[in-house]
């Protein structure tokens, strides 16, 4: 066997004076243990909580237990509950009230009476915006289209309104025609005579200033068009202007109803706010006895505290002195068993040269094994 | 114991001519029952009119081609004939022909003749032409003169314009301007039958046989007419046209003819007149034409009717021959009536003539005679034009186998001319001479009226007459008859012929008796029987080549017992 069989035996030989060892320090452990079970058991009942109570004139004593456990010598005072309670619910009945009232204002008669007339009056105004821009557009029209066919309109109507004048005249010129016994008479010159030709020149100048009287009241209709466009515009701006006022007033009638109402509700909700922090502050005053009562309590639990103290301090004595004790064992038997494993160890090292080759020892050994 | 003979002279018997209106047994010799192929001589006796002589035969139709087809004419009939100074004679020639050797019935064609020397020559015709004057009887175109031409208006057809001898439609004309106005032609042609050519215009009715309608045309020109247009084709036009249909005092009446009279026109309905006044210058200006009068109850009877003796417009109305200067003068239709001596006759003539057209009225004046033709009746009556009746109508006679249509009288030269339009084939006839067309003989007749020579309930027992006549040295047939009772019972038969004229140291004196170069006195002596209370004396006379007139009358009578 080789050198591998030696650390081998080298290991199984470190190994087993380690296992050798450990047992017995094992065995020291549980030793140490137990005593400091035994300590332990001994602290725990010399630091074991002893309670307390608090005696006030809000009530019965209030304790604390050993266990912990406490005993309020007084409860909450039913009759501020009460109230505050009561005086929540008031609270929020005055905020349901508040917002009925909200709900009542915002459904204000007279606001809608408002709003109605004012929709009937942007009805209205729109009806009449309508109308004003039909007719500005109409007259717009109107007054862009060329002024021919008016002319000759105007023409018509003013020959239509002369014809009997005409009619009368024609017929006393043939009257007398007739009467001077120039009826039917037909000249190349005049197409009828020259008592018709008299008149048709008459006739045609009437036409002729006709025609230039129909041709400048067209263009006057024209400009009155245009301006009646422009004044219907203007009505009709005007029209869109009111809209915009009243879509502003309502626009403002409603940010102040709005605001009314939000004021409202503030008010409303502050004011059942303050009800039900009333209603709250009543019942936490319902437990305002009982605060107290833990305060004297706290104040009490100093007391019980510096009892506690006084008891942990002696216990905490007397668990460093065991454990130093213990402690002292400990290390005795630490310092045993390095002594041992670096005994061990340094044996088995000496089987191998500085090389890591077999030292003699380790040729021993090998050859043994 | 005899009672002697007395001589009762009828001098320059029925000068008044023929009265049938008044009572005959208060007429005196002046007026005659009876005065036939007579007329009142230029010195105021009653005589034999003249005959109708033949003019002109022969026809010439070379210019008309289509009359190659033509085998032989017979016959040549004469409607509408016109004169103007320094033109010849026109007139619508209507020729009856055979187209061959076998034809037996006979055609007839129209043409436009001109009377050149002594012989029709047809003008040239264009095609249209000829249709328009072919399509109505002949005496029914109106050829006027206008302008130094002739114009021929065919009722219904477009007129025709006649320059030198070529005749063609007056629409075909270069620069025709038909009455038109802005909605365009209001007719295409000129085709009114009624025509006055007057003031430098022409005045057309019946255009489109609108009766109510004159149009006239341009100041001088013929081709230019009506136009209403408000420009018009020419700015100058001054023709138009003149509606009368509102102006008829009898409510609704037609135009029947134009005349142009007194500084106006004279428009001839049926039975109203139209006096327009101031028809010169231009019609349609102010001032112009105008009605000046309407004359009701009195009308034309047919177009032809009515004829200017320069200072009266002499129409035919039913009732008559009317003077409407009279009338204008007196505003009274009696009293310008000019056949008021046989007022009733001439009214009957009138009612029983169915071709109304036929009816004409005549002036020549180198005859003073109005005629007042029944062409179709072969009759006319023949009206003194010098002076008036002592009844305050005119002077007249009758006339009978006429045989002429129409007639026109002119001058030319020295010489005066009244040419006839033959209507039985006899071509163009002259009122001259003693004898008609074809050397026909015809009859004078004169028939006093009843004569009681102021006493009228004793007999007369007339033992001769004295014819003392007026005539040529040529023999003429005459026959003298008397009677009792208005009934001419007895006649003999005389031959009248004047003595040759006697000059000096030619004739012996006493043996002769002294006369004119062409005419003499001839006295005939008739042996007469029977008696009555009246006596009526009539002489006939064929006239055959001799002047005859009668210039006295004496009965040598016994004036018998009251009876």
């Amino acid at each position: 066997m080789a050198k591998g069989l030696w650390d081998t035996v080298q290991g199984v030989g470190a190994a087993a004076g380690g296992i050798a060892y450990a047992d017995k320090l094992h065995e020291a452990g549980k030793g140490y243990q137990t005593d400091m079970g035994t300590l332990a058991g001994q602290l725990q009942t010399d630091s074991a909580f002893k309670g307390y109570g608090v005696t006030t004139g809000l009530g019965e004593q209030s304790t604390v237990g050993s266990d912990g456990s406490m005993t309020l010598g007084i409860g909450r005072d039913n009759a501020q509950n009460t109230a505050g309670g009561l005086g929540y619910t008031n609270g929020m009945a005055n905020m349901a009230n508040a917002g009925t009232m909200m709900g009542s204002n915002s459904t204000n008669p007279y606001a809608a009476q408002a709003q109605t007339g004012m929709g009937n009056a942007m009805t209205g105004v729109a009806g009449m915006q309508a109308g004003a821009f039909g007719a500005q557009n109409q007259f717009m029209q109107q007054s862009m289209q060329g002024t021919a066919g008016r002319e000759q309109e105007i023409y018509n109507r003013a020959m239509a309104m002369q014809q009997p004048g005409l009619n009368q005249q024609r017929a006393q010129g043939n009257a007398q025609e007739f009467a001077a016994g120039r009826g039917g008479v037909m000249g190349s010159q005049f197409g009828g005579s020259g008592e018709d030709a008299a008149m048709a020149r008459a006739q045609a100048g009437a036409m002729n200033q006709a025609s230039f009287q129909a041709m400048g009241q067209a263009s006057q209709e024209q400009m009155q068009q245009a301006q009646m466009a422009n004044m219907y515009g203007q009505q009709g701006m005007a029209g869109a202007g009111f809209q915009q006022g009243n879509a502003m007033g309502m626009h403002q009638m409603g940010m102040q109803n709005a605001q009314l109402g939000q004021s409202a509700a503030q008010g409303m909700a502050g004011i059942g706010a303050q009800q039900a922090q009333m209603g709250m502050a009543g019942q936490n005053n319902s437990y305002l006895g009982m605060q107290n009562e833990l305060n004297a309590m706290q104040v009490g639990q100093n007391g019980a505290s510096m009892a506690q103290t006084g008891q942990l301090t002696g216990a905490g004595y007397a668990a460093q002195l065991g454990l130093g004790g213990i402690q002292t064992a400990v290390n005795s038997d630490k310092a045993a068993s390095e002594l041992y494993g670096n005994t061990l160890a340094s044996i088995m090292n000496n089987a191998n040269d500085s090389t890591g080759n077999s030292s003699w020892l380790g040729g021993l050994m090998t050859s043994i094994f | 114991m005899g009672q002697p003979q007395q001589n009762i002279a009828l001098t320059t018997p029925a000068f008044q001519g023929v009265n049938t209106e008044d009572s005959p047994l208060t007429q005196d010799v002046t007026f005659a029952l009876r005065a036939n192929n007579a007329v009142i001589d230029v010195y105021g006796r009653i005589g034999a009119r003249k005959g109708f002589f033949t003019e002109a035969k022969s026809i010439d139709l070379t210019n008309v081609t289509s009359y190659s087809g033509i085998y032989t004419s017979t016959k040549v009939n004469i409607g509408s004939i016109s004169h103007s100074e320094g033109l010849d004679v026109i007139c619508v020639a209507e020729v009856e022909y055979y187209g061959s050797v076998t034809d037996t019935a006979v055609a007839t064609e129209r043409f436009l003749c001109q009377l050149q020397n002594t012989e029709l020559v047809a003008l040239t015709h264009s095609a249209g032409a000829l249709a328009s004057i072919n399509t109505i009887e002949g005496k029914l175109a109106q050829i006027v003169n206008f302008a130094g031409q002739y114009f021929v208006f065919v009722q219904g057809q477009d007129a025709i314009e006649v320059a030198g001898t070529s005749a063609t439609l007056l629409k075909d004309g270069a620069g025709f301007l038909p009455p038109q106005d802005d909605t365009g032609n209001l007719t295409d042609g000129i085709t009114g039958g009624v025509a006055c050519s007057a003031y430098g215009r022409l005045w057309i009715s019946g255009v489109g046989g609108n009766f109510q309608e004159i149009w006239y045309s341009d100041l001088g020109d013929a081709r230019v007419w009506y136009d209403g247009k408000a420009v018009p084709t020419e700015p100058l036009n001054t023709a138009g046209g003149l509606d009368v249909s509102q102006y008829w005092p009898s409510g609704r009446d037609s135009i029947k003819n134009i005349k142009a009279h007194n500084n106006g026109l004279v428009v001839f309905g049926r039975n109203s007149i139209l006096l327009y006044g101031n028809a010169q210058g231009d019609p349609a200006a102010i001032g112009g034409i105008f009605l000046q009068d309407a004359i009701t109850g009195m009308g034309l009877v047919s177009r032809d009717a009515v004829v200017e003796t320069g200072v009266d417009l002499l129409f035919v109305d039913d009732s008559g021959v009317r003077s409407l200067g009279r009338t204008m003068q007196e505003q009274s239709v009696p009293v310008g009536d000019i056949t008021a001596n046989v007022r009733s006759d001439i009214t009957s003539k009138i009612a029983g003539t169915a071709d109304k057209s036929s009816i004409t009225l005549a002036y020549w004046p180198s005859e003073a005679l109005i005629v007042c033709n029944f062409s179709s009746e072969g009759y006319a009556y023949a009206i003194d034009a010098r002076r008036p009746s002592g009844t305050g109508g005119s002077r007249i006679t009758t006339w009978t186998e006429v045989l002429f249509d129409r007639s026109v009288y002119y001058e030319e030269g020295n010489d005066t001319y009244v040419l006839l339009g033959g209507k039985a084939g006899d071509s163009i006839c002259r009122y001259v001479g003693q004898v008609d067309a074809g050397e026909t003989p015809y009859l004078f007749a004169y028939e006093s009226t009843p004569l009681s020579f102021g006493d009228s309930v004793r007999q007369k027992f007339p033992k001769k007459v004295n014819v003392t006549t007026i005539g040529s040295t040529q023999p003429t047939n005459a026959t003298v008859s008397w009677g009792f009772g208005g009934k001419l019972e007895y006649s003999k038969a005389i031959t009248a012929d004047a003595n040759a004229p006697s000059f000096w140291g030619e004739s012996q004196w006493g043996k002769d008796l002294y006369g004119s170069a062409a005419v003499s006195l001839g006295r005939h002596r008739v042996n007469t029987k029977g008696s009555g209370a009246y006596v009526s004396v009539g002489v006939d006379a064929t006239i055959e080549g001799g002047e005859f007139s009668i210039q006295e009358l004496n009965l040598q009578l016994l004036i018998g017992r009251v009876y």
